[in-house]
């Protein structure tokens, strides 16, 4: 299998199982050891399946790995997975239509100075209890930003996630589920 | 550190190394591919389009970088198995190993606002590490395929253009499902990772740690030094892809990627200058030991 041009040449057996091991090893550490220590060091795992409510003013459907990371009073939750941030805020009042929503978030990307950020249309969709709701997502070179906002016409929802790039491909859907299982309550953050 | 027998298949498959380099791609593949299946069944123009921009990107760059060698032709097999390796080990692999370590990372240092520097330090530790296992896999597979620094810097340069292909496709497709222009999102994808970014990015990255495997297994040079040179190209790369990443001098894409991405081409550059010469010069020794004589 080696070029046909040079001469054919075997390391010595020996050195080629230390090498296995050695990458082997390697492998094992990134792939089954970190994870495990992550899984262990990124706060409470939350049952997957069962509603999480937000300030008494809505709920949603963690997906299986997110973690609590923070809950800062009546401002924000933040949840976490890999890398990625999800910050869900408290239903408030609000009558803005979603296209309205979805520009104001647009905006603040267009005009960040730290990176350029490669915006895709806003795409509506519909959350399983039948509300409607649109998300923006954006590109720098190394992360994502997915905008979701839920609005009954009364009262709106947003869930703004961040991460790296890397895991966006493997959390979208995830993202994207956990939108769609808002339910908007009518208390008030207190 | 060598001994001079042919390779069979029966030796190549008795080989430890020969089927943890199996076991990696597959794995990678059984870890990557549904990913891109289902974001290919969200949406198969963006699916296809990216495949054919990256694939056709991928097979430019493998054309023009196998007319570069000089010293022999190597083999296309071996060619073959360190893109698959970047393409499939890496990014498969990269699906469980990124989320650990960024959570290792975020759960034991404090990085507020700037998350952008865990994700730039997940990034260059992750992919590095697991593109240089590929090319240290690969010298040991049976045949020593590696001989030279220069070697081992080209197919380096073959795991990162693996991975980059890969990766940037499913890139692609991903953006594209929130985009009304599939076609536009597609080609904004490819303009950022392909054009603004390709020439200082994976490829690059993983030819200069592939080059200290090179240098590890062909040097004369004692141990330490070997080891140095390799954890050395190593953390060098890792270096250049966590500045590459890193939220600084950012602003306008072009000009950063510029301005963090050329030192990385041009110390490359250096590299492959230095191994070529002392690639020359080995053959020039060895045609003068064969001959007796020195080499016309």
């Amino acid at each position: 299998m080696a070029s046909t041009d040079t001469p054919v040449l075997n390391a010595r057996p020996r050195a080629v199982w230390a090498a296995t091991i050695a990458v082997a090893a390697i492998l094992l550490a990134f792939t089954v050891l970190l994870p495990m220590l992550g899984n262990n060091s990124s706060g409470p795992k939350l049952e997957a399946g069962a509603p999480f409510n937000v300030q008494d003013t809505m709920t949603f459907v963690p997906a299986d790995g997110w973690a609590l990371t923070s809950e800062d009073g009546s401002l924000f939750t933040i949840f976490s997975k890999g890398g990625a941030s999800l910050i869900v805020l408290p239903a408030v009042d609000s009558t803005d239509t979603l296209e309205a929503s979805a520009q104001t978030a647009i905006d603040g990307l267009a005009a960040d100075p730290a990176t350029t950020w490669v915006l895709g249309d806003p795409q509506e969709f519909t959350t399983d209890a039948g509300v409607p709701g649109i998300v923006v997502v954006g590109h720098s070179e190394n992360d994502f930003s997915a905008f979701y906002v839920i609005s009954n016409g009364t009262r709106s929802v947003t869930l703004d996630a961040t991460g790296p790039d890397s895991t966006f491909s493997t959390i979208s859907g995830e993202l994207d589920q956990m939108a769609a299982s808002v339910v908007i309550l009518e208390g008030t953050a207190s | 550190m060598t001994t001079t027998s042919a390779t069979t298949p029966r030796e190549a498959l008795r080989s430890p190394m020969t089927w943890l380099v199996v076991a990696v791609i597959g794995v990678g593949a059984y870890l990557f591919v549904p990913f891109f299946v289902s974001a290919l069944q969200l949406n198969p123009v963006a699916g296809i389009l990216s495949v054919a921009i990256w694939g056709g990107y991928a097979l430019l760059l493998w054309w023009i970088l196998a007319r570069m060698q000089r010293f022999g032709r190597r083999s296309w097999v071996t060619t073959a198995i360190a893109f698959a390796w970047g393409a499939l080990g890496v990014t498969g692999l990269a699906t469980k190993a990124s989320p650990g370590f960024s959570d290792v990372l975020t759960s034991t240092f404090t990085f507020g606002q700037d998350s952008e520097w865990a994700s730039a330090l997940t990034a260059g530790v992750v992919e590095e590490t697991l593109k240089w296992a590929g090319v240290l896999a690969i010298a040991f597979l049976p045949g020593l395929r590696i001989r030279s620094t220069l070697d081992g810097l080209y197919y380096g340069l073959f795991v990162g253009l693996g991975f980059e292909a890969a990766e940037s496709a499913l890139y692609s497709v991903s953006s594209a499902a929130y985009a009304d222009s599939v076609v536009w999102a597609v080609i904004a994808t490819f303009v950022l990772r392909g054009v603004i970014s390709g020439l200082w990015s994976h490829p690059t990255y993983s030819a200069i740690t592939g080059a200290g495997v090179g240098y590890f297994v062909s040097s004369p040079a004692s141990l330490a030094r070997r080891i140095g040179i390799l954890l050395g190209a190593l953390g060098l790369a890792i270096a250049s892809h966590i500045l590459f990443d890193a939220p600084v001098l950012e602003g306008n894409a072009i000009v950063a990627t510029v301005v963090k991405g050329v030192p990385v081409l041009v110390l490359l550059l250096i590299i492959l200058r230095v191994s070529r010469k002392t690639r020359a010069a080995q053959i020039e020794a060895e045609t003068e030991s064969a001959t007796g004589g020195p080499s016309v």
